[in-house]
């Protein structure tokens, strides 16, 4: 890039920046007045400006002949090259907004935002079996409770803390996953999507009468998560210690949302380049070339049965993660969390993104619950004013806010 | 010449209709052999046998690869035998291959196959469909893919290399990032045979490649075929209607009606073949002027054909490569 264009670039993402954080940090509210403050997302905006200019005269020097040797090469003839959608420092600057959000927004806005993110991962972990293996799961939310009574159960009976939840109900969910596989490895399409449904109606059947274990229609309480050890209640359980005893500060009720907000953010960033990652790796072709033509695969030598159970197996434990979070978010599940209307609203996150686009997903996630909440008022028509927006939003854009980006190759002739 | 593919006593049914009655034929390596016969005769459940797809009630087929005898009806669909019925692993191992079909030992085996409608993964671009084809070559490991090891680079890489290099061959290099669906026909049927060998295999089998193609298109797929037999060691098993093409580049010929081989032998043998005549036109003697165009149907003059009478034919006429695979009887 020329400097005139780095320039330009640069400027674009600090303005950028300044109409975004005007409204948030430019306005101060005085008593009944409205104050401007111009320092704060100036030099917000000017900080970004820089750090553009920084990183891409980082990126420069890395293409420096002497510079270029240090980085790993492909040894072939082709070249192979990846145009991410965003470049790495424009996720980070997404990353860093997204990051300070817990500092402007409100208790009940954060929620809201960990509900939201919530769902981006569930969408990720839908859209593989839906968006990239072609399979129509109804039935998703199984997977989902799967975590978060794995997490509140866990917890009641085998002590188990949020962070060893997590792996054990990734694996747990992985399991029941590979176990609805089964039964449906030669089903497609409609009677697919029955079976599944009913797999998630069981499910949450089977969470509201078995009383004795789960507590019935009544839930069960899921703990708040520890950060290194500490526990972030007001009082602690025995022989812990709560965080604001240990650096003797006074408690702060939103520390288990904040806390709670930061990793699941962090997580869905992993999972989010994770899933990218998959989607170009073999595993992922096979996804989507078993949605294509389930009979060309095998023709390939794929087996399709392993490829199939990695799908259900892989989005389940996604799923499985979306649970353990829920539960530690809301310190309380019960079987009403758990409906056919969340598969339902899982489902259109994934379609309104965009089969197949992670990206999409994550936007669609958030656009969802955030219209939810405005809608509060008009709670009467949410699901009208939801379902109308789904059939514009089919026909202005059929593939979904973000269509899914094809991978190409940059392929040079051989010398 | 020493056989590569030896199908003997091959008999398969759909429930009272005999396809396949005890079809029996070798493939030489590195020749083109042809299967020809008209429509309904059972040759795509030949190609639907041999590669798994359907377990043939009867009949063996195997593949004689330098490095060993693959028994591929064995290996495809194990026979329990009574005294595995208490052994948990060979249970598990018919369970299993219940299952998956077994379909994709057979491409390990060395065996690739195209089908007589296109089946491309349409939304995906060429050098996509090519990768896949190369799922079984490539490095599959997650954790090496997430992390982008050196290994899994590289592995792409050749991967790539590879796919490039038959684009380039077949002419399609500038093509590799579009869509597949999108390409004109005649390109997606070549796309699919590029696709197949991107396996790998020792032996392609090509279900009516021809099919739908311009005169142009033909004269270049025959020249490709004669390559690829000539110049990349590949044997190849082809199913076609056109008589020129099948005429042309084939070194055996085997023909196939009522699920039967009424003939086999070169090409000139069988343009004259009484049987051959018969089972085509309903006539049993040798055509005047059909020496050159082969044994196809307009040059010989409509009015000096006798009337032809209805064959029977079995009564279900479903095409294998659209009706459900899944839903044949095992
Ligand atoms: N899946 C199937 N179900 C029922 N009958 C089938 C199936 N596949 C093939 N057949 C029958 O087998 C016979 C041979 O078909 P096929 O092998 O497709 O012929 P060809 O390829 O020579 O035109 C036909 O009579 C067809 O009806
Ligand atoms: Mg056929």
């Amino acid at each position: 890039m020329s400097i005139a264009a780095s320039l330009k670039h640069a400027a674009r993402w600090g303005g950028l920046t300044l109409l975004l954080s005007l409204p948030l940090s430019g306005w101060m509210l005085n008593g009944y007045q409205v104050t401007t403050t111009w320092h704060r997302p100036l030099w917000l905006a000017g900080g970004v400006f820089v750090g553009t200019l920084l990183a891409m005269a980082l990126a420069r020097l890395l293409e420096m002949p002497p510079l270029r040797k240090l980085r790993w090469r492909m040894q072939t003839k082709i070249t192979v090259t990846r145009r991410p959608a965003l470049p790495a420092w424009e996720w980070g600057v997404l990353l860093t907004i997204a990051a300070t959000l817990p500092l402007w927004l409100s208790t009940y806005w954060l929620n809201v935002m960990i509900l939201a993110l919530i769902y981006a991962v569930l969408g990720l972990g839908l859209n593989i079996v839906v968006g990239l293996a072609g399979l129509l799961d109804l039935g998703y939310v199984a997977f989902y409770a799967v975590g978060a009574y794995g997490y509140a159960l866990g917890s009641q009976y085998l002590g188990l803390g949020f962070w060893t939840a997590l792996p054990f109900c990734a694996l747990l969910a992985a399991t029941f996953g590979t176990v609805l596989g089964f039964p449906v490895l030669r089903m497609r399409g409609d009677y697919l999507a029955i079976v599944t449904l009913g797999f998630g109606e069981i499910i949450r059947l089977l969470l509201n009468n078995g009383t004795e274990i789960t507590g019935g229609p009544n839930g069960l309480p899921a703990p708040a998560p520890t950060l290194f050890g500490l526990e972030l209640t007001r009082v602690a359980g025995q022989g812990g210690t709560p965080w604001h005893t240990f650096f003797n500060v006074t408690y702060n009720p939103n520390l288990r949302a904040v806390v709670i907000y930061m990793v699941l953010l962090a997580f869905l960033a992993l999972l989010f380049f994770c899933v990218g990652r998959l989607q170009r790796m073999p595993i992922g072709r096979a996804w989507e070339a078993l949605r294509e033509d389930e009979i060309a695969c095998r023709s390939l030598g794929i087996n399709h049965v392993t490829v199939k159970l990695s799908a259900f197996a892989m989005g389940a434990a996604i799923g499985g993660i979306g649970g353990v979070f829920f539960a530690a978010a809301q310190g309380f599940v019960n079987p009403t969390s758990f409906t056919f209307f969340e598969s339902a609203l899982i489902l259109a996150v994934v379609v309104l993104g965009g089969l197949g686009s992670s990206g999409g997903v994550v936007v669609a996630a958030l656009v969802i619950n955030i219209l939810h909440e405005l809608l509060r008022e008009f709670s009467d028509y949410r699901v009208l004013v939801f379902g109308m927006a789904m059939v514009v939003m089919m026909i202005w854009r059929p593939r979904g806010l973000l269509s899914m980006r094809r991978q190409f190759f940059a392929v040079g002739k051989n010398l | 010449m020493t056989p590569l593919l030896t199908v003997r006593d091959l008999s398969m049914h759909f429930g009272g209709v005999a396809a396949l009655q005890g079809v029996t034929f070798t493939v030489a390596r590195g020749a083109i052999t042809a299967i020809i016969g008209p429509n309904g005769a059972g040759k795509t459940t030949v190609f639907n046998c041999l590669t798994g797809f359907y377990a043939a009630a009867a009949g063996v087929v195997r593949l004689q690869r330098e490095e060993g005898e693959i028994d591929l009806m064995r290996a495809v669909h194990p026979t329990l035998q009574p005294r595995d019925y208490l052994n948990p692993r060979a249970l598990a191992r018919q369970a299993y291959g219940w299952m998956t079909g077994g379909t994709h030992k057979v491409v390990r085996a060395g065996v690739a196959r195209t089908f007589q409608n296109v089946r491309l993964f349409r939304d995906m671009t060429v050098l996509e469909n090519l990768l896949v084809a190369q799922h079984r070559l490539v490095e599959r490991r997650l954790w090496a893919g997430i992390l982008r090891t050196r290994e899994y680079l590289a592995a792409e890489a050749a991967a790539l290399d590879r796919a490039v290099a038959w684009l380039e061959l077949f002419g399609m290099f500038e093509d590799a990032n579009r869509l597949a669906g999108e390409l004109p026909y005649g390109q997606q049927r070549r796309l699919e045979i590029i696709r197949a060998l991107c396996t790998d295999p020792v032996l392609l089998c090509l279900d009516e490649p021809a099919a739908g193609l311009n005169p142009r298109e033909t004269q270049a797929l025959s020249r490709m075929i004669l390559r690829l037999r000539d110049h990349h060691d590949l044997t190849i098993l082809l199913i076609e209607h056109d008589m020129n093409l099948v005429m042309n580049i084939s070194d055996h010929v085997v023909v196939l009606d009522h699920g039967e081989v009424i003939a086999s032998g070169t090409p000139a043998a069988m343009q004259g073949h009484p049987a051959v005549l018969e089972a085509y036109l309903g006539v049993a003697e040798p055509v005047d002027g059909a020496s050159g165009g082969g044994l196809r149907e307009e040059v010989v003059p409509v009015s000096s054909l006798p009337p032809v009478p209805p064959k029977p034919r079995p009564p279900l006429i479903i095409d294998p490569s659209v009706a459900d695979i899944e839903a044949c009887p095992p």
